[in-house]
């Protein structure tokens, strides 16, 4: 064991034992290149934001003062992808001599089993060695007050807001140390909410993060449709009027960039299928009729007759009383009527209660357990248009 | 083999210390072959190890190490007490830890398990560079490097105003003298007097409360007469790891690894004698806990007989003392003395810039109006001097990034990303005016007016969501929105307007995204459908901000659609 933790193993992965096959036609190719894990080497329409991330980054470094800013977006709208590419071309200067060497740590509230293990992981990529999370603290506590010549270090905290306990001492202590004139870290903080220092965190806390903070804007359609355009560059399987269509409906929902590539990469999957080599409309519509595809209305037109049937009484029975909220026996006695109606013989109460207990598992229903049969209560899990919509076209023959 | 192990006892011993000894035990395992070598059993790791914790040379169990060993263990212990490996040591030495691994070594030499054969891999096949003397982390720089950090690169006005409007602390605390000196008599009275006393300083975030204790610290007269310690209670595991910490600050020998006589023992040491202790234990309401039979205790240390104990606590809120420490009260002599940090006052802050911007030769990047501008927007709204030098400082970059006037930009070609030729600007240097500042105000603190302004940038179905909240607020009756409501209403507009409405599923992912702009918040039960729906910003603001446009506005007063 003390082999891995000293890290001179290196963990390994086991290698496929054949070669994998590039892509052949088109569409292979064009799929790859619209995967999400495919970072383009450019980011586009993030200009300003590189720039401005950029002139803080570079100018902390050249002045070798920590700081710490905040960057923050709803998901999928370039956050890491272009603080990586930041940290890329700094590196790049770093070669060129531009700029002194600074090290760079990357750690993510989401991959740490608990917020205490960000500093054991901020230790391993800084020296390689694995402590407890209190030796690491101790250590790197001594590490950032030592006024010895260091380098910069650059710190990225991806998910700041999974940091957040009861007493935010994680979180204090990662950004106290860039207040430290001998630090010399400049904390880079990625989260989704936009007032989360206000929100969330104590006030010594959000007066430690400052006031540099970074808004990254959902994509707007010309934007989502540039970004597809450069990963489909020198192709045209997809036509310029699909990828608008595209990009209007994703930046209409969430401006969502991996949202939009998935659309297109499923696009290109259908048209395979069908063995065309560009993609038409109809593809277009069937891949987005997918992605919004209303599972619920699904699940209802494939339940058994007297399942449709209960729904629809309860359905009858929270109109007759106005209340979101009914009585397992008054929708029974609407089920009964609405049997007989039907030329059905109704189940008993014991057999209707096992439909009410199946369309709870499903969460088409909310109810309760099933101990207090006939006086429990339930409500609607789905609302009512989705219901009449679902069963408008089945005839109770 | 017992060759080699000679040439190498040198560098081990020099890396021995306590987060690298397994290290060494699976070097010396490689260099083995034959698991029973009688020459294996130089203890190098053990001796190393009962060195380093005890510094006594007279250890009984040295017989079989070599002459030659001590002598180069000798060397390491004069001249590495200035490394930071060394300083660790020590730590090591004030907590008297026993060190478990060395029964760990004597089980491995012995036993074959598939473990031990993994520690025997050859592992390090770069000897030379153990042999370089070890440092706390990789990354220290070389000399070279020393020199061009030390070199300034390419400085100007800007950088030089950048660069002394740092968050950090200062020794020059313009605005806080009342409070320095008052503290410093505080500390002096009890020192003459021989008393102990206890103080609580609060104050908001931002205020030099511990800038201001430093400082003190940092005086000679104050450093020569008290012993001090600073510990800021953030970094405990718990509330009564702090007893264990200050043990460790004060290095009184007697401590248990388990911690438990912990408070035993420093009061033994407050009733012995020693020089005054000052204390000062900052963001003191982490220490909080069940009974807060910690913080009792700890505040009634200096009323003990001769303790001799200051004891200066830091925390933010102003009654801290008064509302979780209520049987201080019934004793006078418990009572802490209260000391506060008011927010700083807008001529402070224009006095803190300006003379920060004096001392860097920069007076001219900021027009005075500006400063005024952003010191009184900051005492209006914290007084955080932070916040100020924080916003000042954003400034400053903005404007010396508008000045360069070539973006960079990532472009396709990505070699030359970072090609902005940045044309020296010296001739060009305006100082920063108020529309700059004025912009960065804004962009942190104007929620709403961000909203309208970027109108382009709000996806269209969430920006008609927000409306039907509006519409039920303003005309509905039942203002108890739940999320499957909010649907209804949301899909009745949907259809008014020819709008396909996104399903459930998304409209719910929809919520929670316009809930990390801070517009609503959606208060959780366990189905999403029954979530309520909280309006978080101001409604007739937001109303407002959305009526300009004709569609939004015909929205939210269309009552039909309820």
């Amino acid at each position: 064991m003390c082999v891995l933790k000293q890290s001179t193993l290196k963990p390994s992965m086991k290698m496929r034992v054949d070669i994998l096959a590039k892509p052949v036609t088109p569409l292979q190719e064009i799929r790859t290149k619209l995967h999400v894990s495919a970072v383009p080497k450019s980011l586009p329409c993030r200009e300003e934001e590189f720039n401005n991330i950029y002139t803080f980054l570079e100018s902390k470094l050249m002045d070798n003062s920590g700081g710490s800013i905040y960057i923050n977006g709803v998901p999928g709208t370039g956050k890491t992808a272009t603080v990586n590419e930041i940290v890329k071309c700094l590196k790049r200067s770093v070669e060129k001599g531009k700029l002194n060497r600074f090290d760079f740590v990357e750690i993510n509230g989401m991959k740490l089993s608990e917020p205490r293990q960000a500093y054991v992981q901020i230790l391993k990529q800084l020296s390689g060695k694995v402590l407890t999370w209190e030796q690491a603290y101790n250590m790197l506590e001594k590490k950032f007050n030592s006024s010895a010549k260091r380098p910069m270090t650059l710190l990225l905290v991806d998910e700041l807001d999974l940091l957040c306990t009861k007493r935010q001492d994680v979180i204090y202590n990662l950004l106290d140390w860039p207040t430290k004139a001998s630090a010399r870290l400049v904390v880079i903080s990625i989260a989704n909410t936009m007032d989360l220092p206000e929100r969330v965190l104590m006030g010594r806390v959000t007066s430690r993060l400052g006031l540099t903070r970074v808004t990254f804007e959902p994509y707007n359609y010309k934007q989502l449709y540039e970004i597809i355009l450069i990963r489909l560059k020198n192709t045209d399987i997809f036509e310029n009027e699909i990828i608008q269509l595209i990009a209007r409906k994703v930046s209409a929902v969430s401006g969502d960039a991996r949202r939009a590539l998935d659309i297109c990469r499923r696009v290109a999957e259908i048209t395979e299928t069908r063995n065309n080599t560009t993609v038409n409309v109809q593809d277009v519509n069937e891949a987005l009729s997918e992605m919004i595809i209303n599972p619920k209305v699904q699940a209802i037109k494939h339940c058994s007759k007297f399942e449709q049937i209960f729904l629809q009484a309860v359905c009858v029975e929270v109109k007759r009383i106005g209340v979101e909220e009914v009585c397992f026996m008054n929708v029974y006695r609407q089920f009964e009527s609405l049997c007989s109606f039907d030329g059905y013989k109704t189940p008993n109460i014991t057999q209707t209660l096992d439909i009410c207990a199946k369309l709870g598992d499903y969460r088409l229903l909310i109810c309760e357990y099933a101990s207090n049969d006939i006086h429990k209560k339930i409500l609607l899990n789905i609302s009512k248009d989705e219901l009449h919509y679902a069963l408008q076209n089945i005839n109770f023959d | 083999m017992s060759g080699k192990q000679t040439t190498i006892s040198f560098p081990i011993r020099k890396k021995s210390n306590f987060y690298s000894r397994k290290e060494e035990v699976n070097e010396d395992f490689t260099n083995a072959t034959a698991k029973d070598t009688p020459s294996r059993y130089v203890p190098t790791v053990k001796k190393i190890v009962t060195l380093t914790s005890s510094e006594s040379e007279s250890d009984s169990d040295i017989e079989n190490t070599k002459e030659r060993h001590k002598v180069p263990r000798e060397r390491r212990i004069e001249n590495a007490g200035h490394t930071p490996r060394r300083r660790k040591c020590d730590d090591l030495n004030e907590q008297h830890t026993p060190s478990p691994p060395k029964q760990r070594r004597d089980k491995l030499e012995s036993s074959l398990t598939p473990s031990t054969l993994l520690n025997r891999l050859i592992l390090s096949p770069k000897k030379e560079g153990r042999l370089a003397p070890k440092q706390l982390f990789d990354s220290c720089l070389s000399e070279e490097e020393d020199e061009i950090i030390s070199k300034p690169i390419g400085s100007n006005k800007y950088q030089n105003a950048r660069k002394s409007l740092h968050g950090s602390i200062t020794d020059n605390l313009p605005g806080r003298e009342e409070e320095l000196t008052k503290l410093q008599k505080y500390l002096l009275e009890h020192l003459d007097q021989k008393t102990s006393g206890s103080l609580y300083i609060s104050g908001p975030p931002g205020t030099g409360k511990t800038a201001c204790l430093f400082k003190i610290m940092q005086q000679s007269d104050v450093r020569s007469k008290f012993k001090m310690v600073y510990i800021n209670c953030t970094s405990m595991k718990s509330a009564t790891a702090i007893y264990a910490k200050i043990i460790q600050e004060l290095s009184i020998p007697g401590m248990t690894k388990s911690g438990k006589n912990g408070k035993a023992i420093i009061e033994k040491y407050l009733v012995s004698k020693h020089k005054t202790l000052l204390l000062v234990l900052d963001e003191i309401d982490q220490l909080e806990s069940k009974k807060q039979s910690v913080l009792y205790s700890i505040f009634e240390w200096p009323s003990k007989p001769n303790s001799k104990l200051i004891l200066i606590g830091i925390a933010n809120s102003l009654d801290l003392t008064d509302r979780i420490l209520p049987r201080l009260q019934a004793r006078c002599e418990l009572k802490p003395a209260l000391m506060h940090f008011a927010p700083y006052s807008k001529q402070q802050i224009f006095n803190i810039i300006s003379t920060r911007l004096n001392e860097a030769n920069a007076t001219n990047v900021f027009t005075p109006p500006a400063i005024q501008f952003l010191a009184s927007k900051v005492a209006a709204f914290s007084g955080d001097i932070r916040k100020a030098l924080d916003i000042s400082r954003r400034v400053i970059e903005l404007a010396s990034s508008h000045q360069v006037a070539q973006v960079l930009r990532p472009t396709i070609d990505n070699d030359t990303n970072i090609e902005p030729s940045k044309k020296e600007t010296e001739a060009v240097e305006k100082p920063v005016d108020l529309k700059e500042v004025i912009t960065v105000l804004n962009g942190v603190y104007g929620g709403i007016q961000n909203l309208s302004n970027e109108q382009d940038t709000f996806p269209l179905q969430q920006k008609l969501l927000i409306c039907s909240l509006l519409l039920i607020l303003n005309k509905g009756k039942n203002k108890d929105i739940t999320v499957g409501r909010l649907y209804e209403v949301y899909r009745n507009v949907c259809k008014k307007r020819n709008i396909s409405a996104v399903d459930t599923s998304d409209f719910v992912n929809m919520c929670s995204l316009i809930e990390t702009r801070g517009i609503l918040r959606v208060v959780g039960k366990k189905e999403a459908r029954l979530c309520k729906v909280n309006l978080q910003w101001d409604q007739e603001e937001l109303d407002a901000a959305l009526q300009d446009k004709q569609m939004m506005a015909d929205i939210i007063n269309d009552a039909n659609c309820l």
